[in-house]
């Protein structure tokens, strides 16, 4: 009933600590899943750890489906969450919004299950049952009395297995689609997709194109094969039973699946920028992290390496995907003060972001400038970073963001001048969004403000990682909010992974809580910022 | 008026004469283990589906206040559930005063979010005010010292003036359905009519004496329960209990002879027995009479039967429970229970009634084609209420089947628990509902188990037995009420026609 400011910012700060799940959009082939190669790694664990309550089993079946099992005995109920490595990001070009329409199509059950079984499986019981959908990973959730657990998985053995396709149902299914909640206000797709370097990005993943109307059943039957199959996806169950009894029981219903290796989709790392000049009159500054990692503190972060390079910081493991649960087929939630950030502008041409320069990679959008864009008119460019799809490093963009968010103006800063920092916590895609407000040079403006964060302000940074660290294990405190956060995890799984022997991991590290106590997962420099347009005031 | 409290020197040396060793932290706290009853085995909480909570902790402090622990391992979140009974009738804790000085409660407790990381909830449930606080586990001795600074403020005119202000704000204006629920309930409970509603009015009309004295009242530690769902032992916080107890001390003038009771039970149910349900049938002699109510503007006409229902045991309340949720597949049926004492209720709207133009039935074309005998038979409003009360008598009249009823309890029992996830797996709230379901301390910890297992074991035989013996709107025992809502005009042709009794359809021929 009463909703204090700190817990809304706990609450916010649980949303924060990011959803991330797909991995990148191969735009070139989306249908044909490519050998893992991208998605950054979890940390294979040097010592794997005895089963317990802190500890969750990790396997891959012969099947190709990756299964995380945890055991939580507060009460009698499980989650079962199915994730799979598919998002808007893989539609194909002539068919925007596929992915979220077949995402609908799934429930319209198969030669075992009859429409909405998989539903019923878990509201007859007095359970919930929810779809969430983003960029790049779609998940189907269930909560149900730990009684109902077979029959839960049951369905979601079933889910993948040739579902029904004819036009009636699939013209249901997008009536469905279209119902849905539109996608919440953020970075524009093409922004989002110049930040990932992800073309598959740059479109509403939600709207219902009207050319998905004429897909033929044999083309909907080959897109659904091709985009959902269990050899791209992972099964969470949280219950109280001990991991190793879930195992069993999932086993059980997978058993008759034919063998196949996982075949995750192909995500690339967001590519290097090139670095953004001062502007004219400014000293060039260090940026938060150099000087950091010149000097040991805090923040010292050696300079972005490549996803899934050793030397990562956020090799932790990954941490992901909350969902609010009162809109469950959002990553974000419209109206929900955590996500109304990412009001951006469009980039206008002539005075845009980065400059592509020397990267491997050059961004299809927006368009290159010359020199960043200072202050202009009064309206400061944004500053958007990437945020790998790690536990680690999306529990530090909430730290970091937060901190920035308090940090107060230095004695040589305007009064007024402060940052207003944003995080959409996207599972796979997620973003962190700087808007400087009352400074005259926003470029040396962020830079000094992140330089503080590995100086002045390291107790400001510890006390808001403590502060995501203290959100997180809250979140995941039930099934459900476990299972959403172990649904982040990396799909790639480290080194060769014999299959059907089950891994033994620390949740911490899984969640992220074990980086939040020691360095930054997360490298921000200036250099490495797009720069998006000047900001539009917000409504 | 603002009253101060004496200093603190004076206010030891009284607490000393009054209680004893009121002062001795340590000696204020005496722990005792929970387990007059064993809770039940986890394999069995959880084929239950209850939540496989340990023995708790149970400690009644210096200052009167009852401590339920409830302790989960290494949980990060902590959740504190001040419970404050109002069952027993005092004049102070009735109406308005009780609500707005809970209010004031809650509202002082909110305040304390902006340093602590703490949501509050206040709920009012039948014969006491609830208010939970959740927060992180960090911060428990933070909330306790909070609850000492709430209980120990000298003033209480601000809060409570606050607190008026928003209740005031949130009241609404009661619906049909809510006029003849609580009518319904002072008939068969044998309170007084009105007493189930707080009106505007009563709350801007309440003194300012009658808030604090209701404040008073509704927080005597010597009354109250503190039910505490945490990581940590109780042993942890003694300490900040002690202190709890220190300051948040007994303000009513009177102090009540004798100590304060262990039981929380016999806290929660100080009040006078409930009235014996009354004697009426609705078909046979003596004949409940059939109250008309005033509907409030733009509401739908409605008629509500109901019936109050000794639950002794938990067998019964299980069964009861059990049979409402059986039948609320077909029916609007609802039950509430209060100690050992159920209501059910069976709600059905008079469709067109009110707004002149009754919707198209092909029967009344029928009907209305005929010249009834019976002036009371010409209202079609009238003959299709009797329909429908025929449908359910019927359906009450069908038996069950096995499955059925095994999946009316999965369900109950299933969505219970699954809400409590949903809503942040906070064990104190279960333990408000085995209050509710417990006839003694020792039943509480396992009640919600006994309670499934009965659920879950009911036969036919049994569920079909009760719904005769209780529900059966012709041949059941005495102890029902019915009630309309709709105004004169539209209900003069149903008043007529029930006035002998309720009506049903003529067997077919």
């Amino acid at each position: 009933m009463l909703a204090p400011r700190r817990l809304r910012a706990l609450g916010a700060a649980l949303v924060l600590v990011g959803q991330v799940v797909g991995g990148s959009a191969v735009h070139a082939a989306p249908e044909s899943p490519a050998p893992p190669a991208a998605p950054p790694p979890e940390p294979v664990p040097a010592d794997s750890p005895a089963p317990s309550a802190d500890t969750v089993l990790d396997l891959v079946l012969p099947c190709g489906l990756r299964v995380l099992a945890a055991q939580d005995l507060s009460l009698p109920v499980a989650a079962v969450v199915l994730a799979v490595e598919t998002g808007s990001e893989d539609d194909p070009p002539e068919h925007p919004g596929l992915v979220h329409a077949l995402a609908y199509h799934l429930h319209q059950g198969n030669r075992e299950l009859r429409p909405g079984e998989a539903i019923s499986a878990a509201q007859d019981a007095g359970g919930v049952h929810l779809l969430s959908t983003g960029p790049g990973q779609v998940r189907f959730e269930s909560l149900v009395p730990v009684t109902r657990l077979d029959e839960v998985l049951f369905a979601e053995s079933q889910r993948l297995r040739f579902p029904t396709v004819d036009t009636r149902r699939w013209d249901i299914s997008l009536g469905w689609a279209a119902a849905d909640v539109r996608s919440p206000p953020g970075l524009r797709p093409r922004d989002l997709a110049a930040l990932h370097g992800a073309p598959g990005l740059a479109h509403d993943g939600r709207a219902v194109d009207r050319s998905l109307a004429e897909i033929t059943p044999a083309a909907l039957a080959a897109a659904l094969a091709s985009k959902f199959n269990y050899a791209r996806a992972t099964l969470i169950v949280v219950a109280p039973e001990p991991a190793a009894t879930i195992l069993d029981q999932v086993r059980n219903h997978f058993r008759d699946l034919p063998p196949a290796a996982r075949a995750l989709p192909n995500r690339p790392p967001p590519p290097p920028r090139a670095p953004v000049e001062p502007a004219v009159g400014t000293t060039p500054g260090p940026s938060a992290l150099a000087p950091a990692a010149a000097t040991g503190n805090l923040l010292g972060l050696a300079p972005r390496t490549p996803a899934g390079s050793a030397g990562s910081a956020a090799a932790t493991g990954n941490l992901l995907g909350f969902i609010p649960p009162s809109s469950p087929s959002n990553f974000l939630a419209p109206g929900d003060p955590a996500h109304t950030f990412l009001a951006l502008a469009p980039a206008e041409a002539g005075k845009p972001a980065a400059t592509p320069a020397a990267g491997p990679t050059t961004l299809p959008t927006p368009a290159p400038a010359a020199a960043p864009p200072p202050a202009t008119a009064g309206k400061p460019p944004l500053f958007a970073w990437p945020v790998p799809p790690t536990a680690a490093a999306s529990a530090w963009a909430g730290a970091i963001c937060r901190a920035l968010n308090r940090q107060k103006p230095a004695a040589d800063e305007p009064r007024k001048s402060r940052i207003g920092c944003d995080f959409d916590p996207d599972p796979r895609r997620a973003a962190l969004v700087l808007r400087p407000i009352g400074a005259d040079d926003p470029v040396a403006f962020v830079r000094a403000r992140l330089a503080r964060l590995g100086g002045p302000d390291q107790g400001l940074l510890a006390s808001q990682a403590q502060f995501m660290a203290q959100a997180i294990r809250l979140y995941g405190r039930t099934p459900l909010g476990l299972a959403r956060l172990l649904a982040a995890s990396p799909a790639q799984l480290p080194g060769p992974v014999p299959p059907d022997s089950p891994v033994t991991r620390r949740r911490d590290e899984l969640l992220g809580l074990a980086s939040l106590g020691g360095r930054p997962a997360l490298t921000l420099t200036v250099e490495e910022a797009l720069l998006i347009g000047p900001a539009e005031p917000k409504p | 008026m603002t009253r101060r409290l004496p200093s603190t020197a004076l206010l030891c040396a009284l607490s000393l004469l009054s209680f004893g060793p009121g002062c001795k932290r340590k000696d204020t706290v005496k722990v005792e283990i929970f387990d007059d009853a064993p809770p039940p085995a986890l394999t069995e909480a959880l084929g239950a589906l209850t939540p496989p909570w340990p023995a708790p902790e149970r400690v009644v402090l210096s200052d009167g206040l009852l401590v339920h622990w409830l302790r989960e391992d290494a949980t990060p979140a902590v959740h504190l559930r001040l419970v404050f009974p109002t069952g027993d009738l005092k004049p102070a804790l009735q109406g308005a005063p009780a609500l707005i000085a809970a209010r004031s409660v809650a509202l002082e407790l909110e305040a304390l979010a902006a340093r602590l990381a703490i949501r509050v909830e206040l709920t009012p449930r039948a014969g006491r005010h609830e208010i939970a606080i959740h927060g992180v586990d960090a911060e428990l001795p933070a909330v306790l010292a909070g609850l000492g600074d709430i209980f120990s403020a000298p003033g209480l005119d601000g809060p409570l003036a606050r607190a008026r202000k928003q209740v005031a704000g949130e009241l609404r204006p009661p619906d049909a359905e809510a006029l003849a629920l609580g009518t319904l309930t002072a008939r068969l409970l044998g309170t007084a009519p009105g007493a189930e509603f707080i009106t505007a009015g009563a709350v801007q009309e309440a003194s300012e004496t009658a808030l604090r004295d209701a404040w008073e009242a509704l927080t005597d530690p010597r009354s109250a329960l503190l039910v505490v769902h945490a990581g940590d032992p109780l042993a942890e916080h003694e300490d900040a209990l002690g202190d709890l107890a220190a300051r948040w001390r007994q303000r009513v003038k009177l102090i009540a002879a004798g100590e304060p009771s262990a039981e929380a039970l016999v806290r929660l149910r100080q009040g006078p027995r409930p009235a014996p349900p009354p004697n009426h049938h609705l078909k046979r002699p003596p004949l409940a009479p059939l109250e008309r109510i005033d509907p409030p503007a733009k509401n739908r006409s409605l008629l509500v039967l109901g019936r109050s229902l000794a639950l002794p045991t938990v067998r019964d309340r299980s069964l009861a429970r059990l049979v409402q949720r059986h039948l609320q597949a077909e029916l609007d049926i609802r039950l509430s229970i209060t100690g050992t004492v159920g209501l059910f209720t069976i709600h059905v709207p008079l469709g067109a009634a009110g707004r002149g133009k009754p919707a198209a039935d092909p029967l009344e074309e029928v009907e209305a084609a005929e010249t009834p005998a019976d002036p009371a038979e010409a209202d079609p409003l009238s003959r299709r209420l009797r329909r429908e009360l025929t449908v359910i008598r019927d359906y009450l009249r069908e038996r069950p089947l096995a499955q059925d009823l095994h999946g009316a309890a999965q369900l109950w029992l299933g969505a219970r628990m699954v809400a409590a996830s949903v809503g942040g797996e906070d064990w104190t709230a279960l333990w408000s509902e085995a209050l509710d379901i417990s006839t003694a301390d020792g039943e509480i910890v396992a009640a919600l188990t006994r309670d499934a297992e009965t659920m879950l074991a009911a036969t036919p035989d049994e569920a079909a037995a009760f719904i005769t013996r209780w529900l059966d709107l012709e041949k059941s025992e005495p102890g029902w009420a019915w009630v309309a809502v709709g105004s004169e005009a539209d209900l003069k042709g149903i008043i007529a026609a029930h006035s002998k009794g309720i009506q049903f359809e003529p067997p077919p021929e």
